[in-house]
């Protein structure tokens, strides 16, 4: 009952924040945000070889403020009934196999060393940069109209192996096919 | 009444029925809206999810196409506020008022609208909720329609009652109003004998013919009565004759007195039960059709004048006038019956009036008929007795209890004068006398010759 009182006050918190520019200035919040979006993602994408695997893991490249309230949503919440998992990794080579990989506005690195070594294990890979997204991660987060958005690239995903629901394209931005 | 009662109950039906329709469209459209709610629902929840107003507001725009009668929708999210709405274009936007428990689906209905608020969940994790306000666009047309319905099948029904009430009518009613005047014609003429026609197999014709069959056993009874009492008076008047006769002998020797008195009384007495008696054979004679009349050619005037001539010396106190207007009329006629009428008349005359009152007896000669009346001045007849006083056994309800009589008198006199075509009658008025009168038609062939020496 708390729980749910907890996951109601969050995403109330959430979607307030969301739709207020001034509080949106906040980064803290902006991340709050895309925490969610990553947890939300999850439901609309089909993975290739996530059956095998008991935990849902997600993966940060780089230092990022989301850490506080992904790990926040991993306590309370799960992922087709899977518990989450979150780690934060500082390099490519460290990352261990997992479902979903948030890399940070602060990993500055060609992500060329990640696309090649995670595109065949079917792993979702989100950026918050334009330069990432061109250089192949499937979502990117933007700021448009002072909203948070997100775009997607089909032909990277579906190389990956994912599927991503028609129900999530249609609020993506931009789709690359 | 029958086309009452139908309105009445047709009425009742249809409302009943307009009101179970008016309440299944609104069910109907709640349950409805609720799924469209429910679709709109989880339609909406990605949009919820990433934020997504703009498409969140496309949804709601296809209700346009989905639902024409939504008017307002407002979509709020978890924290409740709006996320998204939407007016029906050509209508006012309203604002739908989100304070609805927006955890529960809710419907309530407020003046000509719907309003239905349905929680949108994922996974039980609250997101939102979706308003709609429903116009009832159809709700007038369908009551404009039902009421329609219902005027057109009232109209008919009523149609349909009245033409049965009609058909009623015609095989209840009437038969039943028929029979009924036949009844009182059989109690009014005193024909038992007639027969209530028997139509069909129905309840009706079963009434008649039980009615047919009461009336047989009544002409039975009155045959056996009418038989019984020319029976008995016949076998009275055998002995009674020979007392009469000894009664005679006994009085013309010389007797001393007390016992010439005792003779007089007895034969007094006897005297009135033997024309009691002969009155009770007359009666019987008459129901029994054996009353034969002795018809000859006979001078009226002279038998009036006899009569009154006996009964002036029978009552020597009465002054009895006799005023004759009419010369030599013959009539046919049977002597002794007429004597008997015109006798019975007197003597009630005489019975009915006070001793120092005068009885006139007129007689006089009309175109074809010969009308004879005594008057009195006594106590007289109301005018509503007047038809019961010639029927058998009656006797005048405030008559003088001391005056005996069988109350016959009068029935056989009307059964003599009918027997000569004649009429008979009364004018009558309480404490003013009484005029009884016959009226006899004269001889044509006498008629003939009294023109002819005229």
């Amino acid at each position: 009952m708390i729980k749910k009182l907890a996951l109601y006050i969050i995403t109330g918190i959430l979607v307030t924040v969301s739709s207020s520019f001034e509080m949106y200035q906040t980064s803290e919040k902006e991340y709050l945000l895309k925490a969610a979006f990553l947890y939300r993602f999850a439901d609309y994408i089909d993975w290739k070889s996530e059956e095998s695997e008991e935990v849902f893991n997600i993966a940060i490249l780089g230092e990022s403020i989301i850490l506080n309230p992904l790990m926040q949503i991993s306590n309370d919440k799960r992922i087709r009934n899977k518990k989450i998992r979150v780690k934060q990794y500082s390099n490519i080579d460290d990352i261990e196999p997992c479902q979903m990989i948030f890399v940070s506005m602060s990993y500055k690195h060609p992500l060329e060393p990640l696309i090649t070594k995670f595109s065949p294990q079917s792993t979702l890979i989100v950026s918050e940069r334009i330069e990432d997204f061109n250089q192949g991660s499937h979502i990117n987060f933007l700021i448009s109209e002072n909203k948070l958005k997100f775009e997607v690239n089909l032909k990277t995903a579906s190389d990956s192996g994912l599927k991503i629901s028609s129900q999530l394209l249609q609020h993506a931005m931009v789709v690359k096919q | 009444m029958q086309v009452f009662t139908s309105v009445l109950v047709l009425g009742l039906c249809f409302t009943a029925f307009v009101i179970t329709d008016i309440r299944g469209y609104k069910e109907r459209k709640v349950n409805s809206t609720i799924s469209i709610a429910r679709v709109i629902g989880s339609n909406s929840i990605s949009a919820i999810q990433f934020l997504d107003n703009v498409t969140a507001k496309e949804i709601l725009k296809n209700l346009q196409n989905v639902e024409p009668d939504v008017i307002n929708a407002t979509l709020t999210d978890a924290s409740r506020k709006t996320f998204a709405n939407y007016t029906k274009p050509g209508f006012k936007p309203q604002r739908i008022d989100t304070s609805l428990n927006a955890l529960q689906n809710q419907s309530e209905f407020s003046g000509n609208y719907l309003l239905v608020s349905e929680p949108i969940t994922d996974k039980g994790e609250y997101l939102g909720t979706i308003f709609l306000q429903v116009e009832f666009t159809e709700l007038e047309q369908i009551i404009n329609q039902k009421l329609q319905i219902t005027a057109i099948l009232v109209l008919i029904g009523v149609g349909l009652a009245f033409l049965i009430a009609v058909i009623n009518q015609r095989h209840i009613s009437n038969p039943i109003l028929s029979l009924v005047n036949i009844m009182k014609e059989i109690r009014e003429s005193h024909e038992y004998q007639k027969q209530v026609e028997v139509k069909g197999k129905d309840e009706i014709s079963t009434l008649s013919i039980e009615f047919n069959n009461l009336m047989q056993e009544v002409v039975r009874s009155h045959q056996k009565k009418d038989e019984f009492i020319g029976i008995a008076s016949h076998e009275l008047k055998t002995p009674l004759t020979s007392v009469k006769l000894y009664l005679e002998s006994l009085s013309k020797m010389n007797h001393q007195q007390p016992t010439q008195l005792f003779i007089m009384k007895a034969r007094e007495g006897v005297n009135k039960l033997h024309s009691l008696i002969l009155d009770l054979l007359d009666v019987s004679k008459i129901q029994s059709g054996q009353l034969q009349l002795n018809l000859k050619e006979l001078e009226l005037e002279n038998l009036v004048r006899e009569c009154v001539q006996e009964a002036q010396m029978n009552n020597p106190r009465r002054l009895i006038s006799l005023e004759i207007e009419a010369g030599e009329t013959i009539v046919m006629a049977d002597k002794d019956r007429l004597e008997q009428v015109i006798i019975n008349f007197l003597s009630n005359a005489v019975k009915y009036s006070p001793e120092d009152k005068n009885i006139v007896v007129k007689a006089f000669q009309s175109k074809s008929s010969i009308n004879v009346s005594i008057t009195d001045f006594g106590i007289g007849i109301a005018p509503s007795e007047h038809a019961k006083i010639f029927e058998r056994f009656y006797r005048a309800t405030d008559s003088n209890s001391v005056i005996s009589g069988f109350g016959l008198g009068l029935y056989i006199c009307q059964q003599i004068i009918k027997r000569h075509h004649g009429t008979i009658g009364v004018e009558s008025n309480i404490n003013q006398g009484s005029t009884f009168y016959f009226e006899i038609p004269i001889l044509k062939s006498h008629l003939k010759t009294m023109i002819l020496a005229n």
